[in-house]
């Protein structure tokens, strides 16, 4: 398949229940244009779920899975030709080293020329940054280090489709701003979708996105957009922490913080909900609380004035 | 391509661990010890093998159960799931590396009971009239189709429940599955040689060869005819039906927990 610009990934009205009776999905319905688009809900919201029947580990029970002309759900074997996939969790096999079973996936991916081979993976291993410890045996390997290595197995064959799931939760702050970087280098003409429950990953990285909670999407945005769509309408108020409760009832509380002992609420109200309140500029995590509360999205009661049905 | 780059990268895998060659080291000295480091008959050699055989298979079940159930264990099966490989390349690969170095393990079983032969000022006595090579054969005919069965078996349960240790659980299942089988089906059906052909390991069928000097069942074992070729065919087929339901049961998917 060629990478054309209208290379997209089609997810229409997927559900899944599992034998325990979690409803992990609801009808979710996406469409994913080409370039980074960030995922983005609590733990427990259905993300791995989703990105797993992406990457063909799982089938839905109703709905269907589309790249391009691809079927994601019965043509797996195409989709794997052009797949790459960083789970949320995975380990390595730890009596080799990095640089033989990178070598050994390259082959996997179907990179059978050996000289082509060895330029790829040398190319990856000081692209994630391990060139240095390519000879170390992957069980003495970090967190962070193990995690750059499965960045290389994802990138290798340049996938036109690459599921990066949570990958960001394990890495300290220098190895989280180095990994973003490298997803940020990858081309457009690939379907980036990122999972994540960190507000930050969306806002440095993703110009489109949605939210999900409870196997449900509740926003599909641009970030920019969405930030400006509720500015001006969230306040901000400095109270204790006992006196939460009544304001909670009260007033539209999508979130709170403690501060130096003190308790800092903020609020989402067309107008000014009262004198104690100062306006604050809304950020993106402003736009996740408020779709989490039902303030915006589809989990207002009222009518959806985003227009979407 | 991707077939023999799976194989060799797991053959090299355990080639690698020290385990692989512990019992290597534990066959051979045992081969060598059963008889005071001499043979004196195929016959002799065959009963041996089909008892190192036995240990093998109670000693090394980790080595199919690694091959097919590491991938899940290390949790790097996400990975190697997503890759565009075909089934029979992977379980295929997987399998004959495990298989290969099952009977290179098993090679400790004929050169432990040669080893006193072979070294310099080795007596000929202690091996018999026939060539060192002829002892070979017990290893040919009777531990390596024992070693393809229980590969099989093991490699089965290990892939089907993505656990290795229960290879090992699935070795002693199927042993004694097949014995209490096999004596069932020789009571209820009056065929007492049924059950000796039920017998995996082939050593009823030595257990019953008739003649009575050992140069004339090592005749008969030469001749690898009759019950005793019946019995490892049959086995040999058994394994491959073991492997095909293997192959059709296995998915490459993530299993809810």
């Amino acid at each position: 398949m060629t990478a054309v610009a209208a290379l997209e990934l089609q997810i229409r009205g997927v559900s899944k229940t599992y034998a325990n009776g979690v409803h992990a999905l609801k009808d979710v319905t996406l469409t994913i244009p080409a370039g980074m688009y960030g995922l983005l809900g609590p733990n427990g919201a259905g993300k791995s779920t989703l990105m797993r029947m992406l990457a063909t580990l799982q089938e839905p029970d109703s709905g269907t899975i589309a790249l391009g002309g691809i079927d994601v759900i019965r043509q797996k074997d195409e989709i794997r030709q052009t797949l790459g996939y960083l789970p949320q969790e995975f380990g390595v096999y730890p009596k080799v080293s990095a640089e033989s079973l990178l070598d050994h996936f390259a082959v996997l991916k179907g990179i059978l020329d050996r000289r082509a081979r060895q330029e790829v993976v040398e190319a990856l291993l000081r692209k994630t940054n391990l060139w240095d410890v390519r000879r170390q045996k992957l069980g003495g390997y970090s967190g962070g280090m193990r995690q750059r290595f499965g960045v290389a197995v994802a990138l290798l064959g340049d996938p036109t489709l690459l599921i990066v799931d949570e990958p960001t939760a394990g890495l300290d702050p220098a190895e989280r701003v180095r990994f973003l970087n490298l997803l940020s280098e990858l081309g457009q003409n690939s379907v980036v979708l990122l999972s994540t429950h960190i507000v930050d990953d969306v806002s440095e990285l993703c110009p489109r996105m949605a939210i999900i909670d409870q196997g449900e999407i509740l926003l599909e945005a641009e970030p920019l957009r969405a930030v400006e769509d509720i500015q001006g309408r969230i306040w901000r108020r400095v109270i204790s922490a006992d006196a939460l409760p009544a304001l909670e009832r009260e007033h539209a509380v999508i979130s709170t913080k403690l501060h130096a002992g003190r308790t800092v609420a903020r609020v989402a109200s067309d107008s000014s909900p009262g004198p104690d309140f100062e306006p604050v500029e809304a950020d993106l995590e402003d736009v996740y609380f408020c779709a989490i509360a039902g303030r915006i999205g589809r989990r207002r009661a009222r009518p959806a004035s985003e227009g979407r049905s | 391509m991707k077939f023999r780059e799976i194989f060799r990268f797991e053959f090299a895998y355990q080639a690698r661990r020290v385990r692989t060659w512990i019992y290597f080291a534990i066959l051979f000295v045992v081969a060598n010890r059963l008889r005071g480091g001499g043979v004196n008959s195929l016959f002799t050699a065959a009963q041996e093998t089909v008892l190192l055989g036995l240990l093998w298979a109670l000693m090394a079940p980790a080595v199919a159960g690694s091959a097919a159930a590491r991938d899940v264990q290390t949790r790097m099966h996400p990975l190697v799931y997503t890759a565009p490989i075909r089934k029979a390349d992977y379980l295929g690969g997987r399998f004959l590396a495990a298989f290969c170095l099952n009977a290179l393990i098993l090679l400790a079983a004929p050169l432990g009971m040669l080893v006193d032969f072979l070294l310099p000022g080795g007596k000929p006595e202690i091996i018999g009239p026939y060539p060192p090579v002829a002892y070979f054969g017990a290893y040919g005919f009777l531990a390596l189709p024992t070693a393809f069965l229980f590969t099989a078996v093991q490699f089965a349960f290990a892939a089907l429940t993505r656990k290795a240790v229960f290879s090992y659980l699935g070795t002693v299942l199927f042993a004694v599955g097949m014995r209490i089988t096999a004596g069932v089906v020789a009571n209820v059906f009056h065929l007492p040689n049924l059950d000796a052909l039920l017998d995996p390991t082939a050593r009823m069928i030595l257990g019953r060869i008739p003649e009575t000097t050992l140069i004339e069942m090592d005749a008969v074992l030469l001749g690898m005819k009759g019950s005793m070729l019946a019995n490892r065919l049959l086995w040999v087929a058994i394994a491959l039906v073991i492997l095909a339901f293997t192959y059709r049961r296995f998915r490459f998917e993530h299993r809810a927990k």
